[in-house]
């Protein structure tokens, strides 16, 4: 069985969650060794889940969290 | 994402370590920051009624996402302000015969441990805040909040591989976007 580069494409997502079927692995391993755009592909979709993890969180505004935790002590207050 | 601590909920573990996580979960799935902090404060009125119900376990964070997905939906529900934005199908970069029908660029090589440099971090905000909200919200969910494809599911109402196969569409458009950025970096 041969795959079209679009058909790798379609499929990325089960290949790197580990869950594509073994035959269809081995399939698309062969495909990416003979084809450079595909390996090139392959690598920079990793990046861009590498590059997503990395995210840090943003601090709250200032002005937001002081009225957050205002508003927090007070419901907190309320139930008792 | 931080691990549960198992702490009891006081206000101070509240606000240390779930405060920014329902906010910056809120603020990348609205795109919009007044729209977060009415998402994070009618969270927080939940957490409150919760306190002593819960532990900071798994449980609550479960808990805790659900709620704040409900939250952040329900603030776009409001507001209604559909912002569709058009983003170009990777899928078709490819010729009829199934080939990539232009070049595909290397990026240059991540460090194993990657940290953000400013410049870094508002290029993938952007392009998160960029994606469809169809696609934003389980990428979001998946890739920056980590969260588990069946919790997620679970969250949105969709089906797992409904949920697989959005992610999988986003990862593609926020390849294309950064690709603009990291095939420049190596020319
Ligand atoms: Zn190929």
């Amino acid at each position: 069985m041969n795959l079209t580069c679009r058909k790798v494409t379609e499929i990325l997502v089960d290949f790197v969650d580990g869950s594509l079927p073994e035959e269809e692995r081995d399939t698309l391993e062969r495909h990416l060794c003979g084809c450079v755009p595909c390996a090139i592909y392959l690598r920079t979709y990793h990046d861009t889940i590498i590059l997503t993890k990395s995210l840090p969180n943003v601090p709250l505004p200032p002005e937001f969290l002081t009225r957050l935790k205002t508003m927090f002590a007070k419901e907190c207050g309320q139930q008792g | 994402m931080v691990s549960p601590t198992d702490e009891p909920l006081t206000p101070e573990v509240v606000f240390r370590d779930y405060v920014p996580r329902v906010y910056n979960l809120a603020r990348r799935m609205l795109n919009n920051d007044a729209d977060a902090e009415d998402a994070t404060q009618d969270v927080l009125l939940q957490v409150v009624r919760k306190l002593d119900t819960f532990r900071g376990d798994a449980a609550f964070t479960t808990w805790l996402h659900r709620v704040t997905v409900n939250a952040a939906l329900a603030v776009r529900r409001k507001r209604n302000r559909r912002e569709e934005h058009r983003v170009h199908d990777p899928l078709e970069n490819f010729t009829e015969e199934g080939q990539h029908s232009g070049f595909v660029r290397p990026w240059p090589k991540l460090p194993d441990n990657m940290v953000l440099d400013s410049e870094q971090h508002q290029l993938i905000e952007e392009a998160i805040g960029k994606l469809p909200e169809t696609y934003r919200d389980v990428f979001v969910l998946a890739d920056v909040q980590q969260l588990p494809n069946a919790e997620i599911a679970e969250s949105l109402g969709l089906s797992l591989s409904a949920v697989k196969s959005r992610l999988h569409r986003a990862r593609l458009m926020m390849r294309d976007a950064l690709s603009r950025h990291y095939e420049e970096r190596l020319s």
